[in-house]
């Protein structure tokens, strides 16, 4: 700093004299008060601000419900919580082996044992829908109307298990049809091989008169049974006397 | 009346005039310098529990009041306010009573008038200062602090306060030679 700026400013001392001298202006006599009402309004409004924004003690539940509410919107997108949804998405082949019908009706009718036909299953597929767990108690029915009937067949009641060759005739009706053709064809089941899990018919050897063996031929070429048959002669020797035809039939 | 508030009340008694004084000169208008050193204190109440007494109690307060006087004096209706009033004009309170000051009561009615006129342009001169000159000015030619207070009222280190000091000093020094 030159002289020249010097002389353009006022002295120093002067300066100093000059600030210190300037007069103190003293805060109002309602000061604190005015601090005090500052303070609680801003408390009031602190307060407004936590309701707003919600106590803890309500918050926990609040989050708790905002963590179920998420939960159930994911289980209900992905199915878990209606499992007749996941029988839409199931394979057709799935599908129509679980879609019976009403188990009510089904369940009266194997008790009473009533034939059911290929028309009244697929009457009661279009009536309801049934759960997978449903549907596999309607199969278990239906093996048990299977062995029902075999139980009918044998008693002698094989002429109301007569098949008709109609479009109602399922591989369960076959082995009761044979053995009533057999029977009417004066012959004799001589051995039956089963299936250990299941119990039905892999083959079963049988005896038939010569006389009528052409005749019973005849209705084992019927494509309602032969369909789920194949016949084979039994390379054995007759016995001796008797006019008969050893046969195998295999069940296909 | 819980501890807390009456050592509160006790810290607004002792400290209110320094603050509103503080807050008067860095705005040169009672009426804000009235609402910033109320909003000072309301800061420090909220702060009192936080206070780590790393400072002193006057320096922490010092320190609250410029940076609240700082925000004031940047705020847009602050300087709408100062844009409405003539500075040459004489400041007067909201009911038209003029602002208390600590005079000397023997002074005559003439010298008493050229000494507010006197205050008025060197209230003038400061005003016309940058933030952080007008801050450090006050703190040390005003209100006394030292050199160590004033760094931590500012959050400024010695050695800025002592540059930044110079400079306000010698811009006021111009302004008011032959003034004053």
């Amino acid at each position: 700093m030159d002289n020249k700026d010097k002389r353009d400013m006022m002295p120093e001392d002067e300066y100093l004299k000059q600030m210190s001298s300037l007069p103190k202006v003293k805060a109002p006599d309602d000061f604190l008060r005015k601090v005090r009402e500052r303070i609680e309004k801003r408390t009031f409004r602190d307060r407004m601000i936590d309701a707003l924004f919600v106590p803890f003690r309500i918050k926990i539940p609040l989050e708790v419900a905002a963590v179920t509410a998420t939960l159930l919107l994911v289980m209900s997108s992905l199915d878990v919580v209606k499992p007749s949804k996941q029988l839409a998405y199931a394979p057709k082949s799935d599908v129509e082996t679980a879609v019976i019908g009403k188990a009510d009706d089904f369940k009266s009718q194997v008790s009473k044992g009533e034939r059911i036909t290929e028309e009244k299953n697929i009457k009661f597929a279009c009536s309801e829908e049934k759960p997978a767990t449903e549907a596999l108690k309607m199969k278990k029915a239906e093996y048990k109307e299977d062995r029902l009937r075999e139980t009918e067949v044998a008693s002698g009641c094989a002429d109301s298990a007569e098949p008709g060759l109609s479009k109602g005739f399922f591989r369960a009706d076959v082995f009761p049809a044979i053995r009533g053709y057999i029977t009417a064809a004066q012959g004799a089941i001589t051995h039956i091989e089963t299936d250990k899990n299941t119990g039905s018919a892999l083959y079963f050897d049988a005896e038939i008169p010569v006389a009528n063996y052409e005749s019973f031929k005849k209705k084992m070429e019927d494509p309602a049974i032969s369909r789920y048959i194949r016949i084979e002669p039994i390379l054995k020797e007759a016995p001796q006397g008797r006019n008969i035809v050893q046969i195998r039939i295999f069940m296909i | 009346m819980s501890e807390e508030s009456i050592n509160f009340d006790e810290l607004v008694l002792e400290h209110k005039d320094k603050v509103f004084n503080l807050c008067y000169r860095f705005l040169g208008n009672y009426e804000e310098a009235d609402d910033c050193a109320q909003e000072t204190f309301v800061k420090v109440y909220r702060s009192l529990k936080d206070f780590r007494r790393e400072s002193s109690v006057s320096t922490w307060i010092y320190r609250i009041a410029v940076n609240t006087c700082k925000n004031r004096a940047a705020s847009a209706q602050y300087r709408r306010s100062r844009n409405m009033v003539r500075l040459d004009e004489p400041k007067e309170t909201e009911d038209g009573a003029r602002p208390s000051e600590i005079g000397d009561d023997k002074l005559s009615p003439a010298k008493e008038a050229d000494r507010r006129e006197k205050g008025e342009l060197i209230q003038e001169a400061i005003d016309s200062l940058p933030h952080d000159q007008k801050s450090v000015v006050i703190l040390r030619d005003v209100e006394g602090l030292s050199y160590e207070d004033i760094a931590g009222a500012t959050g400024l280190n010695p050695g800025t306060v002592k540059s930044k000091l110079s400079r306000a000093r010698q811009e006021l020094r111009k302004r008011l030679k032959g003034l004053v």
